[in-house]
């Protein structure tokens, strides 16, 4: 199967409200650049994606990932490549009515592009739910009880904060996500888990590390607040980064009027919970159901102190 | 899969101690602490079973003898299996290249310091007592840690609502456990060197005069 190229379309076509509230082209940053290049190295034909995105708060993941499924809505609509029938999750209703004003905006620039009218391309048209004249569909939910469904064929899913589902004895985020999962066949379609981090106790949490082990079909990508190049402040001249930095310093290119920022952000790394929307490492991304049972101070000591292997082998034959 | 941080050498003593899983999504973790270095060159992680770990490390602890010169000695924890397994690795020694650690009695003040149970026996009396002495040794920095999981499972190792030390929702605390083990070995089995070859010394008489 032939690969759409998503950024070229999306660049040309798409419009989105920046943070400042302005409509402006949807041109990819270097963040969604380095993602969509991450997709096409592990999925070419960009069928089959299976993904656990574990992020920081605010870098433009859910933009790209909606703007993939609206490419793959249109595209079908002009027949290019098959149905499509997907679902665009969010954890709250207030959520659910962003995503799928940003959903409409590009579909809404890629019409006005192209000199058609909406009521001519779609058959159905809601507050939640848009229909094609070949029978592509695009629903925006909210995560509950009736959502998805099980029974029918799906091809794309985008669960929007999944770690912050509601977890209560009518329905867990397990059940609602790996239920509708199961209407996407094995191999095709696109499914992307994408959220900040939440408690060590919740499903997205198990499923993030079950995909760092290599186990299931998901793959698992941690991207730390420090990818995000626009998070940085200016560091007071006196200020000298603490420990905390050492490592992620050394290893990448993070400089230190990043780390000043991160500093600031999180209360001179106390405030845990912001800690846990800008991780620096996967682990901080959950919140602990206690405190640390081990010293804080030597924790650091030994983050700052892991190596890499200079082997890997399962047999000492292989040595 | 075995991840190698630098290479052995010979006179070694490795201390080895593993978790064994329940299967599922959890994995087998053994941790090889160095006596002599106090660090851990060798962590073992792998999803299966007891049986599977017995079958992986057995050639892992020939080789370790070969190149070191110095049998190491392993302790699986009893628990998921590791029992069965401690039995299987000693039957499986058939080259005598290694030591199974014997569970010592905790607790007691009985004479004799053997429970002759094979492996690491992990209960309500000697549960704190290996998680306290890892503590110590972690919280002073005494020995060093390379692997990044090894590091991870530690910051999410807590104290619970009920005051228990245990790993934090569905956190992992194998990479805990196993090294905690191996410190238990190191504070508990006599160091090894190796063995130098005997060589008779002639008699030399220090003086012509023998005796009195």
């Amino acid at each position: 199967m032939t690969r759409l190229d998503y950024k070229a379309i999306i660049e040309y076509y798409f419009k989105i409200k920046t943070k400042e509230g302005n409509i402006v082209s949807f041109i990819l940053n270097e963040d969604q650049n380095m993602y969509l290049d991450m997709l096409y190295k592990d999925y070419p034909s960009m069928q089959g994606v299976r993904e656990n995105d574990l992020k920081s708060r605010q870098v433009g993941w859910s933009s790209l990932i909606d703007a993939i499924g609206m490419v793959d809505f249109i595209w079908s609509e002009l027949g290019k490549t098959p149905l499509m029938d997907g679902d665009i999750v969010s954890h709250k209703d207030k959520e659910t009515k962003t995503l799928f004003n940003r959903a409409n905006l590009f579909l809404n620039s890629y019409l006005e592009i192209e000199g058609i009218e909406r009521k001519v391309f779609l058959t159905e048209d809601t507050t939640d739910h848009i229909k094609g004249k070949r029978g592509s569909e695009l629903w925006v939910q909210t995560a509950s009880a009736r959502v998805s469904g099980r029974g029918g064929t799906k091809q794309f899913i985008h669960w929007s904060e999944v770690a912050f589902y509601s977890n209560t004895e009518i329905i867990n985020a397990e059940d609602l996500v790996t239920g509708a999962e199961r209407q996407v066949g094995d191999g095709i379609g696109k499914i992307f888990r994408e959220s900040t981090g939440n408690v060590t106790d919740d499903f997205f949490f198990a499923e993030y590390e079950n995909g760092k082990k290599g186990i299931g079909e998901f793959k698992s990508r941690f991207f730390p607040w420090w990818m995000h190049k626009s998070y940085t402040r200016l560091a007071p001249e006196e200020w000298v980064a603490p420990d905390y930095y050492a490592k992620v310093r050394a290893e990448n290119d993070v400089k230190l009027n990043q780390c000043y920022w991160h500093f600031t952000k999180t209360k001179e790394l106390e405030d845990e919970k912001m800690m846990r929307e800008y991780p620096t490492y996967d682990v901080e991304a959950f919140l602990l159901g206690g405190k640390p049972y081990f010293n804080k101070q030597a924790l650091l000591y030994y983050t700052n102190h892991t190596q890499q292997p200079i082997k890997e082998f399962l047999n000492v034959s292989s040595l | 899969m075995f991840r190698l941080y630098r290479e052995l050498e010979r006179g070694e003593f490795v201390l080895v101690g593993v978790d064994c899983s329940q299967g599922g999504a959890d994995s087998n973790f053994g941790s090889f602490l160095s006596a002599n270095k106090l660090d851990f060159p060798i962590s073992y992680e792998q999803q299966g079973v007891a049986a599977n770990a017995t079958e992986d490390l057995f050639p892992i602890l020939e080789w370790i003898f070969d190149i070191t010169g110095i049998k190491p000695v392993v302790a699986f924890e009893r628990n998921n299996g590791g029992a069965s397994e401690m039995e299987r690795l000693s039957k499986l020694n058939r080259n005598n290249k290694f030591e199974i650690f014997i569970m010592p009695k905790i607790g007691t003040t009985d004479d004799n310091q053997e429970t002759r149970l094979m492996g690491w026996n992990t209960s309500s009396s000697t549960r704190p007592i290996l998680v306290g002495d890892w503590k110590d040794a972690i919280d002073c920095k005494v020995i060093k840690l390379y692997d990044a999981e090894v590091v991870k499972q530690h910051k999410a190792f807590i104290v619970s609502k009920t005051g228990k030390p245990q790993a934090s929702g569905k956190s992992h605390d194998d990479a805990v456990i196993s090294p905690a083990i191996a410190w238990q070995l190191y504070q508990r089995v006599p160091i090894r060197k190796i063995e130098q070859p005997f060589h008779q010394v002639p008699y030399q008489a220090s003086d012509d005069v023998i005796g009195i």
